[in-house]
């Protein structure tokens, strides 16, 4: 059973208030991490962002993708395409970070909470052991 | 949630009961510094995201 949560990029934006209660079990993903930053307009979010991110590094609970997650990441999503469960104009690029997110996760023995359930549940077709949870049953 | 019934677009419907919910976690009684640091640096993090969200509104 997989064991740590690994918050969405939307679950951090919709439960805010709630996630610090829960800091001390949840693993980070970079890649939220990076969706989050991106956008970032004040300097000293900025700042803060830094302090989550080396906080995390040191507590080993930043979880970046490696060379063969990548690898193994685009094969997965070229069997999506294969099976048809892509839109034929969506790109390989939308698909990245959800495939990568959900890649970390089965890796770390984490399962993702989100608010986009469906995008995570196709991906399940291709990664049989991602485990998702919406985030409205996980905090309830 | 325990339906397992197949919609017609072939999506499964989800059974969530093997996962944790957030109330499941019990409160740790001590911390490791590193630990602690993280979930100071995570509460700092969710007030950075508040006034970006306050900013952009």
């Amino acid at each position: 059973m997989r064991t740590y949560p690994l918050f969405d990029t939307n679950v951090f934006l919709e439960y805010k208030t709630t996630i610090k209660e829960y800091a001390n079990v949840m693993r980070l993903s970079s890649i939220v991490l990076y969706e989050l930053v991106a956008t970032t307009i004040d300097d000293g979010s900025l700042q803060r962002f830094d302090t989550w991110r080396t906080t995390a590094n040191k507590d080993h609970r930043l979880l970046t993708p490696s060379m063969i997650d990548y690898w193994e990441t685009a094969k997965a999503v070229r069997r999506l395409r294969f099976l048809n469960l892509t839109s034929k104009t969506t790109t390989p690029t939308e698909l990245q970070n959800d495939a990568l997110i959900a890649r970390t996760a089965w890796r770390n023995n984490c399962f993702v909470v989100t608010s986009d359930v469906d995008d995570f549940a196709y991906l399940q077709k291709v990664m049989p052991k991602l485990e998702v949870i919406p985030a409205d049953v996980f905090f309830s | 949630m325990k339906k397992k019934d197949l919609p017609e677009n072939g999506l499964r419907l989800r059974d969530y009961s093997h996962l944790p919910r957030a109330k499941d976690y019990p409160r740790p009684k001590k911390l490791s510094a590193k630990t602690r640091a993280f979930v100071e640096a995570t509460a700092a993090a969710m007030e950075a995201l508040q006034r970006e969200e306050q900013k952009r509104s």
